[in-house]
């Protein structure tokens, strides 16, 4: 499963943007990474739906489909981030939308399941995510969903400290995002129903 | 059938139909009124809601329709027409034989009408109110005749002037033309002599005729037919210029294009292609065209291109460029993106290129609508959204899919979850969260909502299928039965096999 709590958190920071010069608008393409829209309205008092206005969804099947569309929308230069279902997607595919994100200056994020970690990718750097079970007994209301965010691959860097590549997030539903946690780093992850992503991202 | 208005804060019946007029109903008369007219088992009565807006816009075009006519239609508001006919009754052998044609065109459209043909506007528009014939032809040089019988009112009289005429008896036409003409400019004022004088045909009146805009089009015929792609796609490139510079012309630019491909021995080809909003750039023209056109069956060959802006919207006139060069990042970024969203649409299709609209209800799964992208915006989002403080999960299952879950108590936490063929035991369970069913759709059905964590840490979303509320415990069976045929029937929910437990949702 896509880990959609962290991309809607990255989307809402392209969507919100100050930033006069970004265009704020978020193609999701692909059925299989589309979160529910009430993730990206957050249930806080005011309805802060600037990423709900900003999003187009596009419906595409096949991986060749997708490529296209990712890349049309890479390349207009009017979107902020495109967000794509990345399966089955080979390594000239994931090249040619590298370009096409340097060419559109713009932020690319592949959702790839967790049975393609293996398979070769031109991303700029590489994530995995997982779900992280609970440090202790959390109260009803607090209790929140958590994820462990591994930064597997950087292009031209290689961390050296493994803590320091691996950080504990907590979904806000409030706000729709996703926020760090402080204790981190103690717990091995669990592999279970674990979300793989690659991302491509342009600085 | 009676269309319904209102005056001040009454109902009243705005316009009504021969029939309901022959039962008595008359415009103006308050609408129970009406209704009590036609008791409810007759149930003849159809009240539709009248809007003013809609009637002249009906008007106008009946008056394009009526340009077959001739090629001066005005609507006459409320309830006219004006066709000047001049010169155009040969065409139609005979004036006597225009006027039935366009009498029995009118009643094959549905349409009651009265007809005059007479010298002047205002001579016929008085003969068709108040003379009594369906059809009257009035010579030249007789006008006096005409409407000499006639009721003051058909002169087309403001309401001052005509309760004046009223208050000193003056009741027919006849009466009013025999008394001297100073005299009536002295205690009526000049108008009342012009309406004189028009219906007389002693002053002209002009009308404000409609004009129907044509569509822009643009056509290149070719020496023979081709099958070479050059020739087409330069063909198609010239006309989309050549399109972008008409519309440029008229400061709008094109939401449907049409692309008409004349093939020799087959039915022209018709290409439709829809835009989010008008654009006249043509280099965003032809790229979506020029897909479209590399599919098209051109069969034998094309004899013919030609481009038609079916549908145009006006768009706000921009900066030229100098020396016609313009960078790309002059367009604004709003443009861009509708310049996306049209490619990805005539691609992929419009139903697969979507925006989402929340809506106004709590059940999880119809909160939210997808609409296409290229569709104009109804309602600004957002503003009908229901947004409880509650947590939801960041994945929808659509459907939601039937799981088997234990439970140490019938209403206590949930122990463990079985999805998709593994079984997990739950570390937390939160809940219940009711959502009660949309009773006034007619379903009955309540959701327990829990929010249940794995032990490997993710979190699902799960609801269970409550009794309903008014049926009491005892009689649980049954009302379980009737949930799940009601779900069949909605396509979504099997309750029976798996306890009526689901899963809609996971935080992933």
């Amino acid at each position: 499963m896509p880990p959609l709590g962290v991309i809607v958190h990255l989307a809402r920071r392209v969507a919100m943007s100050e930033d006069e010069d970004q265009p704020g608008a978020v193609v999701w393409v692909g059925r299989r990474c589309w979160p529910y829209g009430r993730a990206l309205m957050g249930s806080a008092g005011g309805i802060a739906s600037t990423l709900l206005e900003r999003s187009i969804w596009v419906d595409a099947q096949s991986p060749a489909e997708r490529l296209w569309a990712m890349d049309v929308a890479l390349r207009g230069g009017a979107v902020g981030a495109v967000i794509g279902d990345g399966s089955g997607l080979s390594l000239p595919a994931t090249r040619r939308l590298q370009v096409s994100a340097q060419a559109g200056g713009s932020m690319a994020l592949l959702v790839r399941p967790a049975h393609e970690a293996l398979e070769l990718s031109a991303a700029q750097t590489r994530w995995t995510v997982r779900h992280e079970p609970a440090p202790g007994a959390e109260s009803e209301q607090g209790a929140r969903a958590r994820w462990s965010i591994e930064l597997l691959r950087c292009k031209g860097v290689r961390p050296k400290v493994e803590s320091a590549r691996r950080w504990v997030v907590r979904w806000n539903h409030e706000t729709g995002d996703v926020g760090l946690v402080a204790d981190t780093g103690r717990r091995s992850g669990e592999a279970a129903g674990a979300g793989r992503r690659s991302a491509l991202r342009i600085a | 059938m009676v269309l319904a208005g209102e005056n001040g804060r009454r109902q009243v019946a705005a316009r009504c139909c021969n029939s309901a007029l022959a039962a008595g109903v008359r415009p103006g008369m308050p609408l129970t009124q009406a209704r009590a007219i036609f008791p409810p088992g007759a149930g003849a009565l159809r009240i539709e809601p009248f809007s003013e807006e809609r009637e002249r816009s009906a008007l106008r075009a009946l008056a394009v329709w009526a340009l077959r006519f001739s090629p001066l239609c005005a609507p006459d508001e409320p309830d006219g027409l004006l066709i000047d006919v001049t010169g155009c009754a040969r065409v139609f052998a005979g004036e006597e034989r225009l006027a039935r044609l366009v009498e029995s065109s009118l009643r094959r459209l549905g349409i009651a009408a009265r007809l005059a043909l007479a010298p002047s506007f205002a001579c016929a528009w008085a003969v068709a109110r108040f003379g009594g014939r369906a059809i009257s032809i009035i010579e030249t040089g007789r006008e006096r005749e005409a409407i000499a019988p006639l009721p003051v009112e058909a002169l087309r009289l403001d309401r001052e002037t005509l309760q004046g005429l009223h208050e000193v008896g003056l009741e027919r036409v006849e009466s009013l033309l025999a008394v001297p003409r100073s005299a009536l400019a002295g205690r009526f004022g000049e108008g009342l002599l012009r309406r004189i004088d028009l219906a007389l045909g002693a002053a002209t009146e002009t009308i404000d005729p409609v004009r129907p805009l044509e569509p822009v089009r643009a056509e290149r015929v070719f020496d023979g037919p081709t099958t070479q792609w050059e020739a087409i796609e330069g063909a198609t490139r010239m006309l989309v210029d050549e399109l972008a510079a008409l519309l440029a012309a008229r400061c709008c630019g094109v939401r449907d294009l049409e692309v008409v491909l004349r093939r020799s021995d087959l039915p022209a080809l018709s290409i439709v292609v829809r835009l989010g909003r008008p654009s006249r750039e043509a280099r965003h023209l032809w790229s979506i065209l020029r897909p479209k056109l590399e599919q098209a069956n051109i069969g034998f060959g094309v004899e013919g291109i030609a481009l038609v802006a079916r549908r145009a919207g006006r768009i706000r006139a921009e900066q030229a460029g100098f020396f016609g060069r313009r960078k790309r990042a002059d367009i604004s970024s709003d443009a861009r993106l509708d310049e996306t969203i049209d490619t990805l649409a005539n691609r992929l299709g419009p139903q697969r290129v979507l925006r989402l609209e929340p809506l106004q209800t709590h059940i999880p799964e119809r909160a939210f609508r997808m609409t296409g992208a290229l569709e104009d915006r109804v309602a600004p989002p957002a503003t009908g959204a229901i947004v409880t403080a509650q947590d939801r999960p960041t994945l929808l299952i659509e459907p939601p899919a039937p799981v088997r879950v234990m439970a140490l108590t019938p209403d206590g936490p949930v122990a463990s979850v079985a999805w998709q063929g593994c079984e997990r035991r739950a570390a937390a369970s939160i809940g219940p969260e009711r959502i009660g069913g949309e009773w006034w759709r007619g379903e009955s059905e309540t959701r327990d909502y829990f929010r249940v964590q794995e032990e490997g840490g993710r979190w699902l979303w799960l609801f269970r299928l409550a009794e309903g509320e008014g049926s009491g415990g005892g009689k649980g069976q049954r009302d379980k039965g009737t949930e799940g045929q009601r779900g069949n029937r909605g396509g979504a929910l099997l309750a029976r096999e798996s306890g009526g437990w689901f899963l809609q949702g996971v935080w992933t």
